[in-house]
């Protein structure tokens, strides 16, 4: 691991919750933080307001799993299947449309698209239209339970990952067809093995670059090993690199950077980690603890910070969850594992 | 010179008369009736939910509790009665189910657990339910095996703990996997069913008069399975689950338990006084909402199907249905999401036979302890067994000892008995 140049974190802001939290994301405005936690209702808090709380929206009656964010619009799921998106162009986020579907655990926007998208448990892929959240189709999906969705840059494909025991497999999508494009394998990534209990199998999240042409997904190498990236090209369908780290434990989520590269985080019981990858396949350029372990992790349209939400406690019940926002200042070689010129 | 040993020596008309018999005629040709042929016999269909259900997420929701989760619970054909969201189909027939919410057993483990739900006892060495209803409900014109245990390859260990004890290898489960027949169950053509026949009663003479002057034990064992083996290939034919309508094959589940199931009705309307059918992987330590969705999806449209089609086919009324692991779930959620081993306040369910439907006992309002109608593993075992006819009180004769068929300080659960 080339630790010259690794980019820097701090701790900028803590806010406390009863509950552990399950999700979180930056508005597209970069000074509101949404989250949702093992509680009913989405949460919100206000960045620009050195005091501020979280506040809870109502409109969820049960756990919000899933969060993302278009410009001036955010859209909560939760584990009943309510889809609701909120308009930020007032004061307090309003509710602007609300769906009912099947338990939602992943989405993903695409502003271009005007789509919205969900999936869950039953594998199933629906796209919504973001204006009115009038339901467009239901993709074939898979027979195993969706983890994460993923755009393209331009809305035409969408990317979904899953838990299949055999083979965890990331299906693209064509989006103005419904059909399926595409399919990439992987295996590298743990799989529930049968005879065995629930384990932590599956590709866990997924992101795709700025340009499109490549994407990143994260889980736990093979059958429980470290938190592990796999990048897979997207015009060929194969894998360019497996990118194991030291971390014993899941990485949930993985972003692009707006710089290239990799940031991925997880955790294990009591502990969590955030790490960052270069983006062509080289080994870990750097790591940063963070105070528990992170169910999801959010940049800031800029970058420049990140926001995580994390489970918090000393045993293996939490006490509690903390939605951390943390400032990134990543280095010039960040996006490389080659170090800079040393000054003459 | 001719050498012959007097207990080798085979009477040609014992041998004619052995395999008449076999063939159900008497050695004067008149067919052989028994009084048990009249009897309609009980029988036990055990669900068992390996790893531990969430009561929680099941039969027992708290929803908007600390503990609850965040499913929702929803009304049942019982007015005030509510279930988990994650069952609705069961919902729609709770009217004829028995749940039980106030079970504490005290049993935190996977081994142990299985063991002490399925014997009634915490003392090793008993014998557990099937073999229990095998011994006791067998009848002379049976054919199959008592017992007859269900499940998928790749279990985890503890799914297998419990057997026939000291009842003997007969009433041992005889394990099926994947709904596939046991191998070697086709006869080999060069070999006729007479041929067949006849060897099987040379095999049975021979095993007589081996076991004069030794140890019956190991003999018996060796004949009881040669015995289940030899009633298998009569049978095979019940393991063809393409004999079952598409209807039923897609009503009752394209996975692994639905086939199961379908198999397990096969056998109890055959003949088969126990089947048990495992449904594997409930141990959510980790992500145990997301993954109560996928096993309850899988669980309760089977386990709806089953009742109703028992119901239809007049079998309910002497099948006894039990749905139940080896202990619940924590209260508490863990840091991953999951809940833990929790064997002080659980349910479960049951159906058939006589049991009255109705909700017995209660917990807390957070679910942390059983507020009402505590019962435990033996007092459930009491009840399973008076339901069949069994009478848990009496003991096991062996040998010139005795032993308790259920422990004695547990007694049926009257308020669910008719």
């Amino acid at each position: 691991m080339n630790i010259l140049n690794p980019p820097q974190i701090e701790l900028l802001r803590d806010f406390k919750n009863d509950v552990g939290l399950l999700t979180c994301a930056f508005a597209s405005q970069g000074s509101t933080v949404f989250l949702g936690a093992r509680e009913p209702g989405a949460k919100f808090v206000d960045l620009s307001e050195p005091e501020s709380v979280a506040q809870t929206l109502e409109g969820h009656a049960t756990w919000v799993t899933a969060i993302s964010a278009f410009p001036d619009h955010v859209v909560t799921a939760d584990y009943s299947g309510t889809l609701i998106c909120w308009s930020l162009e007032s004061e307090s986020p309003t509710p602007r449309w609300t769906k009912n579907s099947v338990s939602i655990r992943c989405l993903a926007t695409n502003s271009t698209a005007g789509i919205v998208a969900t999936s869950g448990t039953d594998g199933q892929v629906r796209l919504w239209d973001a204006e009115n959240g009038a339901s467009i189709r239901v993709l074939g999906g898979a027979a195993f339970p969706v983890f994460d969705l993923a755009f393209s840059p331009d809305g035409s494909f969408l990317f979904s990952v899953d838990r299949a025991p055999s083979k965890p497999t990331v299906r693209q999508w064509d989006t103005s067809t419904g059909e399926l494009a595409g399919s990439f394998d992987g295996s590298d990534l743990s799989a529930y093995r049968r005879g065995e209990n629930v384990q932590w199998g599956g590709i866990r999240g997924i992101d795709v670059s700025a340009d499109g042409a490549q994407i990143a997904c994260c889980g736990r190498h093979q059958y429980n090993g470290p938190g592990t990236v796999l990048l897979f090209d997207v015009a060929s369908g194969q894998q360019t690199a497996k990118q194991v780290s030291e971390f014993p434990g899941l990485f949930h989520t993985v972003q692009y950077h707006p710089d290239g590269f990799l940031v991925t985080a997880g955790g294990d019981v009591n502990r969590g980690e955030v790490w960052f990858f270069p983006a062509d396949g080289a080994p870990a350029i750097g790591k940063a603890p963070v105070s528990g372990p992170v169910m999801c992790l959010d940049l800031s349209p800029d970058g420049r910070q990140f926001a995580a939400a994390q489970s918090v406690g000393q045993s293996a019940y939490p006490d509690g969850g903390a939605l951390g926002i943390y400032s990134l200042q990543p280095t010039a070689a960040a996006n490389s594992s080659v170090p800079p010129d040393e000054p003459s | 010179m001719r050498f012959s040993v007097p207990q080798h020596t085979v009477s040609r008309r014992q041998l004619l008369s052995g395999t008449l018999g076999a063939l159900g005629v008497s050695a004067c040709g008149q067919p052989l009736l028994a009084e048990e042929l009249t009897q309609r016999r009980k029988k036990l269909l055990l669900l068992f939910q390996s790893g531990g259900a969430s009561q929680y997420e099941t039969w027992d929701p708290k929803p908007g509790t600390h503990t609850g989760g965040p499913f929702q619970s929803i009304p049942t054909s019982v007015p005030g009665v509510h279930i988990s969201e994650l069952l609705p189909h069961s919902a729609e027939i709770l009217d004829q189910l028995t749940v039980i919410r106030s079970i504490n057993s005290g049993i935190n483990d996977h081994f142990f657990g299985h063991y002490a739900i399925q014997a009634g006892h915490n003392l090793p060495g008993h014998p557990v339910l099937g073999s229990v209803v095998a011994q006791q409900l067998e009848q002379s014109r049976d054919i199959l095996p008592g017992y007859i245990s269900l499940r998928r390859d790749g279990p985890k260990a503890y799914t297998d703990v419990g057997d026939a004890g000291f009842l003997g290898a007969k009433y041992e489960g005889l394990r099926v996997i994947n709904a596939e027949p046991p191998e070697y169950l086709v006869r080999p053509e060069s070999v006729s069913a007479l041929l067949m026949q006849s060897r099987d009663q040379i095999r049975r003479r021979n095993d007589e008069r081996f076991l004069q002057g030794r140890r019956p034990a190991p003999i018996h064992a060796y004949r009881d399975t040669f015995d289940k083996a030899f009633a298998l290939m009569t049978q095979r034919d019940l393991f063809n689950l393409e004999q079952e309508s598409s209807r039923d094959r897609e009503r009752y589940g394209e996975h692994d338990f639905g086939r199961h199931c379908l198999l397990a009705r096969r056998l109890l309307e055959a003949g088969v006084s126990c089947v048990k059918v495992t449904h594997h992987d409930w141990d959510a330590h980790q992500e145990n909402f997301h993954w109560h969705e996928v096993r309850c999806g899988e669980f309760d449209r089977t386990f709806a199907t089953l009742v109703r089609d028992f119901s239809e086919r007049g079998l309910l009324e002497d099948t006894l249905i039990v749905a139940m692991g080896e202990m619940g779930r924590t209260p508490r959620i863990n840091q991953q999401g999951g809940r833990d081993h929790w064997g002080k306040a659980w349910s479960m369910a049951m159906a058939g036979c006589g049991i009255k439907p109705c909700i017995h006992g209660s917990t807390n309002e957070d679910g942390t302890e059983v507020a009402d109608g505590e019962v435990n593993h033996g007092d459930l075992f009491h009840t399973f067994l008076t339901a069949l006819g069994i009478d848990a009180n009496e003991n096991y004769q062996l040998s010139g000892q005795t032993s308790p068929i259920g422990d004695p300080a547990c007694a049926a659960i009257a308020e669910v008995l008719s």
